[in-house]
């Protein structure tokens, strides 16, 4: 049993090891954001309900902001600036520009996150598996088609990769 | 806050509990605690992070039930086959939760203990007479979930007692029984009401409502009723509010027309 305000966790952030003393309030999102400077992650709402702050806890989907950073301690946690091979960018991050489904970029990192966490569980999903699984990240620009042909889009050629 | 403490042992959170009683919070996957932190609405003197206790984790088959450690979230109950196949209702209150990240997230548990009259996996808790598990240092009881609830936000929990599981009888499948959620969307929206039924082999029809009345009603009534007299029964046991989501006369028409749709059709 710990008691106190300021915890000491060890935690996987896209794949180096870390090691951080966190106070007991902070959340998840604001030591992404402002210790590590991965600034990917978006604090939306703050209460769960647009995805923008999502990131991957040992492979799902989890919204950043209602996840303490205590909770993290002996995770892995995977964001948008842990995707891309060096110099390069996911095949997600690229259908997502030439379908045109990013706008205002807000959401994206965290629609990016989602649909990668389903691809790695399902490479073929069908398109009511991608919006069942985009459910928790809002976009009030795009309407949702493009991002929806994008995640399609990244399946396909990621199968291909894959052969 | 003034302590904040962090375990892994069940023997620990006891002691706790004990100690600090109902100034503690108990803190699982977050999402209605950190929701109502992140906006400065709750400040608990003590808050205890449960989250590492593996002892209130699994879902485990026994004979003629599941027993599901508190701790499990939404998502490990919406893809449990056993869930899927022999206790259905509860399996689509899980999956009708949030959104796919509140789930990997949000435990069963905490829904129970933040006992919302709008908390998605109540009315199947409540239908199918599932018990919920408590423990203080002092012991362990027994309590149906159909008594567990007293109002808004309000349980039968000691101040020392923490919810360990939920044991949920099966025999509950896609084709005879169900659970239906309004919402405004199907995602990300705090149910309007919600309906959860069966249809057993004695003409029984189990039908529970949430979001209509203080805490979670069922009702049990034989097949063959006539319209008139099923919605009279329906309308009598709940006693829906007004509120941010929708008026209590809205609520009245909608969860009656849902309920006798499933007892003439079997299903919506």
């Amino acid at each position: 049993m710990k008691k106190g305000f300021v915890h000491e966790i060890n935690f996987t952030v896209n794949g180096i090891k870390r090691a951080l003393s966190v106070h007991s309030n902070e959340t998840l999102l604001k030591v992404l954001r402002e210790h590590y400077g991965l600034t990917g992650a978006k604090e939306g709402c703050g209460g769960g309900e647009c995805g923008a702050c999502t990131v991957l806890l040992n492979g799902s989907p989890v919204n950043s902001c209602l996840v303490l950073a205590v909770e993290a301690d002996n995770a892995h946690i995977l964001t948008i600036e842990g995707i891309a091979a060096k110099d390069s960018i996911h095949p997600i991050q690229q259908a997502f520009i030439e379908y045109g489904a990013v706008q205002c970029g807000f959401c994206t990192p965290g629609m990016i996150m989602t649909a990668y966490a389903l691809l790695q569980k399902n490479p073929d999903p069908d398109e009511a598996q991608i919006k069942r699984a985009l459910s928790g990240n809002l976009c009030r620009c795009t309407g949702y088609v493009q991002i929806i042909e994008a995640v399609k889009a990244a399946a396909k050629r990621m199968k291909g990769k894959r052969g | 806050m003034k302590i904040a403490i962090r375990t892994d042992n069940l023997d620990d959170l006891l002691k706790a509990k004990a100690k600090y009683g109902d100034k503690a919070l108990i803190l699982a996957g977050g999402t209605d605690v950190n929701v109502k932190r992140n906006r400065g609405l709750i400040g608990p003197e003590v808050i205890i992070s449960i989250s590492g206790i593996t002892d209130m984790k699994g879902i485990v088959p026994e004979k003629g039930k599941l027993v599901i450690g508190s701790l499990s979230t939404h998502s490990d109950i919406e893809n449990d086959a056993a869930v899927k196949r022999r206790a259905f209702p509860l399996h689509m209150s899980c999956a009708a939760i949030g959104s796919p990240q509140i789930r990997n997230t949000g435990t069963l548990g905490g829904n129970i203990g933040t006992a919302s009259p709008a908390g998605d996996t109540l009315p199947s808790l409540v239908l199918l007479d599932s018990i919920i598990n408590v423990m203080s240092i002092r012991g362990t009881r027994k309590i149906k979930a159909a008594k567990f609830f007293t109002g808004p936000g309000k349980t039968v929990l000691e101040k020392d007692e923490i919810i360990y599981s939920v044991e949920v009888p099966l025999g509950y499948t896609s084709s005879n029984s169900g659970f239906f959620k309004l919402g405004m969307r199907d995602a990300l929206a705090i149910s309007v009401l919600s309906v959860a039924w069966y249809f057993d082999k004695n003409g029984t029809v189990g039908l529970s409502f949430g979001g209509v009345s203080p805490v979670v009603k069922r009702i049990l009534v034989k097949q063959g009723l006539s319209e008139t007299a099923f919605r009279k029964k329906v309308s009598g046991i709940i006693s829906p509010i007004d509120d941010i989501r929708a008026g209590a006369g809205f609520r009245r028409g909608v969860v009656t027309d849902i309920a006798f749709k499933v007892y003439r059709d079997g299903g919506i």
